[in-house]
This record gives structure tokens, sequence and C-alpha cells, in this order.
């Protein structure tokens, strides 16, 4: 019998970031998705029904918060887990009240992403809600 | 005939018979003796060892070896002879490349510790020819014979001594040498090209990075540790760990790079972390992480952190308006657009390349756009050219009044840049210009309308009839004419006909020429080899690999020209589409680059193209009003309010664009000189601008740095000095220099660095005389 392997959308603007999470992710066995921003991830969630979602909260044109917001509205399931920088704590706390399950501070280590990944994914994934 | 007369008739047939037998090739075989004071370079007499006699070693050379030389040992056939290097205990490795020639006698190779007194602590032998003599509790010999005498050739050995000595760890603790030795005996022959101990300290030690990869933003500083590991079975002192900072300064450390563990002991692990800057986004690096490395006592080792760096810093679009400045050269052209008979005239030339190109200038200035115009400055030279076989005085004045334009509009801002249309040039080998008085018209070899294919050497500024050369002679005369430019040195030019080379060695050659005069970035990719010259959005600009301008360099320690491209695909064009397409096309480009009104980190750029001649006004060839013009002025005025005014969008020039783009993505620093501060009789100064915004320049991090000075002083120049904050850093006096350039130290960030020219023809020129008679002088 074989598991089925789960699928991580990252929604990041910036190439390098995605590149590299991309690298370590299908090492750990992950089937990646990548969007630029917030409307081709909006795009790639939709089609893709990724299990977790990990989004830049600063990005040009629709950014974290918004498309986390967007996501939940078009009722998409699949946990999320922000990326953000010193100084955007006060958006976390907006993001977890829109249903954000986790975030990591850059900089950080992204064996400590893997580990906060694994363990999201371990835990019961949310129901679908939507809101308004 | 003569005695001496029929020798030499016997020799020549002789000569002649031996090149009629078939088939046979010269001889490749022989070695060729060096003299004994060779010797000494190979360690000898010290590394030699001898019993017996009839021993012999020289030194040969020969085509068989595959190396430079090789020490033939030759043991006599009582005789022994053994060929050793020493090296002081440490991480070594025994290498070498060694032959025996010979199926009988001995042939060995081994590696002894010694004690410090010189005295054998054990040794692990190779045994290829001869018997295998009997081991010990401190000698094991291996027995690597061969067993068909057909097998012979070079043998190259890397040995890990520690490994090899693993057995006896009571001998490495002891052992205060080493020793590698090549033995011959009872008649066996052997060739040396190598022997050698080795150290390398690095070996010592395993050094694992405590993070694989890391994510930051630009600005952060983090901690990247290692772990360092003893895994010799003797303590380590002194070892030294230095954090290797990447190509292009990606990652910084704030103090100091090398840390020293005094003392590590067999197995010991010890964990040293440095405070890293994320100094660059990585998409310097082309798009990939940094990799954070290390280096023990100077050696680099594998281990590594990627970084990844996001730039948080909204990025800037800039708008630039290119044009190939250039005359209807009559081949096919409508006359509407100019073409009066199939003839260049002089009133053609002044209207489509004077008349028009200002008028495109002064709509541009009305919304507070610049122009990039690439003139065929060959042309000019045609002009001035025909105004020595025509009667009507007409062409001379065309030709004035091109310079003046040239030299006016570029004092407002507009850059003038060169487009290598060659064939007009009436002084290059093979080119044509035909005159025909009866309507006072031009012709040239319009089939030959490109650079590179006409100019296959790359010569030198002196040689006319190269690319550099041809370069220089024009470049210059646009670089005197834009010294009172707001933007200092000229940085782009656009091939003729995109005729950039097409190839490896032609596109490297070109691109040597162009930074030779001082160019860093071109406009002809892909139409270099008939393509596309367009690119999409996100593709219009990139640092070119240094021998194809058609592919973004894939390493940044390896990068040729910036490539820069009208955009998108179906480019923006002034002559013929109307103001609402060409602002659909800038919109689709913003929304690319600023989606919800926040430029993406980066330099971007949206590039239109045209060609003056073919911007068309209403009313007649000669009309400036109207038509395409008002099309223009009404594109800019979008791109004013909609985008320039809120800070979204930048008019710049190529040069501009180029600059900037240099300075965010350049991996080293990059000097130009900006526009001139003061000119004098004697003396001109231009301020040094350092492009690379994010690269630390500091007593940490100096750069040696090469700026030219303008092209039009390297005759007159006769002394360059660089001013550092007003104090001289540096001074020549030996111009010109061979690539038109001065290299200084730059050292600080926030120093302001001038470059001062003393320049004089005839000072200059009595001085380079002098400098001739002194050298012939000296010879004599």
């Amino acid at each position: 019998m074989t598991q089925k392997r789960s699928v991580v959308l990252i929604i990041d603007d910036q190439p390098g970031i995605r590149r590299l999470l991309t690298e370590v992710l299908q090492e750990e066995g992950y089937i990646v998705l990548e969007a630029g921003n917030g409307y081709d991830g909006l795009q790639k969630a939709r089609e893709g029904h990724p299990s977790l979602i990990l989004m830049d909260m600063k990005m040009p044109g629709m950014d974290g918060i918004e498309t986390l917001r967007e996501l939940r509205r078009m009722g998409i399931g699949g946990k999320v887990i922000m990326m953000t920088a010193y100084g955007e704590l006060d958006l976390v706390t907006e993001a977890k009240e829109i249903g954000a399950a986790d975030y990591i501070t850059k900089p950080f280590d992204i064996v400590a992403l893997c580990e906060m990944i694994n363990r999201n994914l371990a835990s019961p994934a949310p129901s679908r809600l939507a809101i308004s | 005939m003569s005695g001496m007369g029929r020798w030499l008739c016997l020799l020549a047939a002789a000569l002649l018979l031996a090149g009629c037998s078939p088939g046979r090739p010269a001889p490749q075989t022989g070695l060729a003796p060096q003299p004994p004071e060779v010797l000494a370079a190979w360690g000898l007499p010290d590394g030699l060892a001898e019993q017996g006699t009839g021993n012999s070693c020289r030194v040969v050379t020969g085509a068989y070896l595959a190396a430079p030389a090789a020490l033939e040992l030759a043991a006599g056939g009582q005789g022994e002879l053994e060929y050793f290097r020493e090296a002081p205990a440490g991480e070594l490795w025994g290498r070498g490349r060694v032959q025996f020639l010979s199926t009988m006698g001995a042939g060995r190779i081994k590696l002894t510790a010694l004690d410090a007194a010189g005295r054998p602590l054990a040794a692990a032998g190779w045994v290829y020819t001869g018997p295998l003599p009997a081991g010990d509790a401190a000698t094991r010999w291996r027995d690597s014979r061969y067993t068909a005498n057909y097998v012979g050739g070079w043998l190259a050995f890397d040995y890990n001594v520690a490994e090899l000595f693993a057995a006896w760890p009571e001998v490495a603790a002891r052992a205060a040498k080493y020793r590698l030795g090549v033995t011959v005996g009872q008649g066996q022959h052997a060739l040396v090209t190598a022997l050698g101990l080795e150290s390398r300290p690095a070996a010592a030690v395993r050094v694992t990075a405590a993070a694989a990869a890391l994510i930051a933003e630009l600005g952060q500083e983090m901690t990247v540790a290692a772990e360092v590991e003893n895994v010799t079975s003797r303590p380590l002192a002194d070892v030294k760990v230095a954090f290797v900072e990447p190509y292009g300064y990606g990652l910084t450390v704030g103090g100091d790079r090398q840390q020293v563990i005094a003392g590590l002991a067999p197995g010991e692990k010890r964990r040293l972390a440095w405070q890293v800057r994320a100094q660059r986004p990585d998409a310097v690096n082309l798009g990939k992480p940094w990799a954070a490395g290390f280096a023990v006592n100077g050696e680099a080792v594998a281990a590594q952190t990627l970084v990844a760096v996001a730039d948080p810093r909204p990025g800037k679009v800039f708008y630039v308006m290119t044009e190939d400045l250039e005359a209807i050269d009559g081949a096919g052209y409508a006359a509407a657009w100019g073409n009066c008979d199939g003839w260049l005239q002089p009133e053609e030339l002044r209207v489509q390349m004077v008349g028009k190109s200002e008028r495109l200038n002064a709509i541009a200035e009305r919304h507070g756009a610049k122009w990039t115009h690439y003139i065929a400055w060959p042309l000019v030279e045609a002009a001035r050219w025909a105004g020595s076989v025509s009667a009507s005085g007409e062409w001379p004045k065309a030709a004035e009044a091109i310079a003046r334009s040239v030299r006016e509009q570029s004092a407002r801002g507009h850059e003038y840049g060169i487009h290598m249309h060659s064939d007009y040039d009436p002084y290059l080998p093979g080119n044509l210009l035909s005159y025909n008085p009866a309507v006072d018209g031009l012709w040239a070899n319009h089939l030959r309308h490109g650079w590179a294919h006409s100019l296959v050497s790359e010569g030198n500024y002196g040689d006319y009839a190269s690319r550099t050369g041809l370069l220089y002679a024009y470049q210059r005369q646009l670089d005197e004419l834009a010294a009172f430019s707001p933007h200092g040195q000229l940085t782009t030019a656009r091939a003729g006909s995109f005729d950039f080379g097409n190839g490896a060695a032609s596109e490297a050659m070109s691109t040597r020429a162009y930074r030779k005069v001082g160019l860093l970035a071109g406009s002809d990719a892909d139409g270099n080899r008939g393509g596309v010259t367009a690119g999409d959005w996100g593709q219009e600009i990139y640092l070119a690999r240094p021998d194809d301008i058609n592919a973004r360099a894939d390493r940044l320690t390896d990068t040729g020209l910036v490539e820069f491209r009208p955009t998108p695909r179906e480019f923006i064009q002034y002559d013929s589409q109307s103001a609402a397409a060409m602002n659909a096309k800038v919109d689709e480009g913003m929304a690319v680059y600023a989606a919800g009104g926040r430029v993406a980190p980066g330099v971007h750029a949206v590039v239109g193209f045209t060609h003056a001649m073919f911007v068309m006004g209403e009313g007649g060839w000669r009309s400036t009003e109207g038509g395409q013009f008002a099309a223009l002025d009404g594109h800019l005025a979008y791109l004013k309010e909609r985008y320039a005014d809120k800070g979204l969008l930048a008019f710049a020039t190529a040069g501009e664009l180029v600059r900037a783009y240099l300075d965010y993505y350049a991996p080293v620093p990059v000097a130009v000189y900006g526009p001139r501060r003061s000119a004098g009789w004697l003396k001109s100064e231009y301020p040094v601008i350092l492009l690379g915004r994010d690269i630390p320049v500091d007593a940490a991090h100096p750069h040696k740095v090469a700026v030219k000075y303008p092209l039009y002083l390297r005759d007159a120049a006769y002394r360059v000095s660089v001013l550092k904050n007003g104090r001289p850093v540096y001074t020549t006096w030996s111009l010109p220099t061979a690539d038109n350039d001065v290299v200084f130290t730059a050292d600080d960030k926030e120093a302001s660095y001038t470059l001062e020219i003393y320049h004089n023809e005839v000072i200059g020129g009595a001085l380079k005389l002098w400098r001739q008679v002194k050298a012939r002088l000296f010879r004599g």
C-alpha cells in the first residue's frame, strides 16, 4: 500500500525563497506547488487542493492577510503557516484570527519549518470554513 | 662538380628517397635528457639514497611523459636507488605519478613514518615488480605486482597518510615526519613525473553546518553555526576556522571571520557561531540562495548553509524610450518616408537625424521623459566624406548639424549611444561609398549594414579596422560631444543590425571590445542571430554570459554585459502604434511589475523602440507635427499621470536603467564616472560613482576598482589621479593606460571619490615622445 503524499503550496513573491523551499520540501517527500503572488496562490489552491499552505505575509499586490481572507472566503481548506518578519506581529494576530494555523518568523532554519509542517499535517485538518 | 656539390646531391637524393618511403611517421618516443642543473628543482641530491653501483638519475622531457618533465631512475644490475620526498607530520596526502619500465628488478613505492631523529617507525609499501619483501610488525607490503608484461603504464596515486597508518595509532602520535619514496633495484628503471607529500590541514577536522538552510530578510542578522570535530587520533592545536562570505557579498560577518580553536582532542567536537548579516537579496545571486561556507586553516571545506534572502524594499520600474538614429538608405523605402530618389541627400539626413529626433526630445521633455538615441555615427563620417566630393556645401553643414544636435541634446539629458552601421565608414577597408553629383546623393553597401561581421578581429584602440578600434573611433567622438551631459560615462550601445556577432568566440570578442571602451550594456539579444529582439515582461534585462548575449549568466563569477530588450514581445513601437495601444502595453507591464500598487523588488524596465526617421507627422515626410508625434505626446501624458507622478515608474535613459540595474545586481562594485564637475585648460574633474549599493565597502571589505577616464581625453591626458575626499589615493603619469582606466582601492562607502585628469595635447604628446626616446636610448 502506498501512502498518499501531502501537497504543500508555497505562496511567496521571492523566487529564491520558493526555490529553496521547493527543493527542501520535495526532498522531504511532499508534492510542492508554487505561486509568486496572492492571485496565483488562490488559483493554485483551488486547483491543487493543498494540505498545507506556506505563505509570506508581505507580498506586492494581494498580501498574505488578504490572500488568507480570500482563501477562507472561497472555502478552501488546508492549514496555513504564515512566514513573517519581525515587526509584523500585529499582522500575525490578525492572521490567526482569520484562521492561520501557525507562523514562523524570519530568519528561520528550514528544519524548524519542516518540523512545523510535519506537526501541523499530523494534527487534524480544520473543517472547511467560510467567513464573510 | 666539386666534392662538396656531389655530397649535397647525394644528401638531397637520400632525403627525397626517405620522403618517398611509405607511411611511417616520425619517431615519437625519444626522451631528451636535461642538463644536471635542473636536478635541484627535484630536490636532488638530498632526495636520493642509493646502494651498489651502476645507478643513474637524470631529468628528461618528451611527449611520451604527458608532463613537463620526469625524473628517470635507472638502477645498476646490482644497485638500488630511491627517490624520496619528506614532509612534517600533519594531515598529509602522498601523491605521485610513476611508471616502472622493466619486468624484473625491484619496483616499489613506500611511505615511511619517521621520528624526530629521522629513524623509521613504520612503513607501508606497494611492490610492483621484483621479489615481495617479508613484512614485519613495523612494515607492511602490499603485493601489486604485474601478472603479465603487457599492462605497464602510469601509476597515479593519492594516499591519505592518516588512513594508511590508522593501524599504528602509536606511530601516528610519535611521527615527526613522513617520507614517500620510489625505489628501483637490480636493473629496474622508473620515470617519475610527480612525487610529494601534500598538507591538507582541513582533513583533520569534520565541519558540519548547524543548519542546512535559512530563510531571512535583507538586513537581518542571524547566527550561522558549524560543528568542528577532530577526526584524527591525535590532538590538534590552533585550528583556524573561518566563515567564508559568498562571492557577491550576499552574506557578511560583522566581526572577525576567523575563529581559532586552541586545542581539540581526538573525537572532540566544538560548536562555532558567527553573527551574519543578510547583506544582499538572493536575486543578486541569479535567484539562488547564498551559500555560507567555511574554511579550515585557509582551505575551503564542503559544509555550507544555504541562505535565501528576501528583499522587502519596493523595486523600481524604468520607462526607457530608444530609437536607432539613422537615415533612410533608400533601399525600397517609400518616398513618403523621405526617400526622394533612391539616393541619400543632405536634407534627408538633416530632417531624419536632427529634425525628428529633436522634436521627439522636446515632446519627451514636456512630460519629464528622456530619449536614448543610438546614432549611426559612421553615417556622419560618410556625410563628411561626401562633403569632400560634393560642390554643394550642404553635406558638411548636415554633418555639423548632427554634431551640434548631439552636443546640445546631450546637455539637456537625452542620451546618444553608438549604433555601429559600419558600412558607411569611408575609411574601413572593403567599404564602398558612392557619390552621385547629379542629385548630390550618397550611397553605401547596405548589404554590409552591420558591425561584427565586417570586423573579424578584436584589435585595440589604434587598430581602426577592428571591433575595438572602430568602437573607439566613434565612441570617443560621442564622448566628447556628451561632455556636458548630466549622465557622465556612456555605458550602452546597439550594434548595427543587431550584429554583435553570433557564436561564442565572436560574442566574447565583442564583449571584450565593448568593455574596453567603457560600455557595460547592449541591446542586441536574439537579433544577433536573426531572432526577435524584444522580450516578454520579466525577460527584459539581465546579466548575460560573456560569450552569449542571448543567455543569462549561470555563474555569478562569470558575467558579461547587461542586455536589455524592447518590451513586450510585441513591443512598444512609437512609429506605428496609437497612444491607446502603447498605453495598454505599459499597463500590461505594470500589472506584472507593480501588482497592487507596490513595485516588486529589483529593477524592471519597460523599453520602447523605433527609428526617428519612421516617426511620421501629418502633411509630408518633413512634418514633425501631429501623427505619431501626437500619439507619443498623448502616451507620455498618460504614463506621467497614471504611473510616474505616483512614483511607480521613472522615466530614464538606457544608461540610467543600466546603472540602476548594476547598482542592484552587480556581484562586485562597478565604477563609472559621473557628469563632468569642472573643466579647465589643463584639468577636468569627474565624480566616481560606485555601483553596487548593498555591497559593503569598508576597511574589512576594500575593493580594487577600475574606472575609465573619458575616451576623448585618452591622447591628451598626461596625469590621472583618484582623490578620496579631496586627497589623492592613486596617481599615474603612465598614460594612456592599456585599458583606458585607472585602478584604485575603494574602502569607504561614504567617501567621495573623484577622477582628476590633467590633459593637454602638447604636454601629453611631448611626454609620449620623451618616453619613446628614453625607451630607445635605454634599449641602445
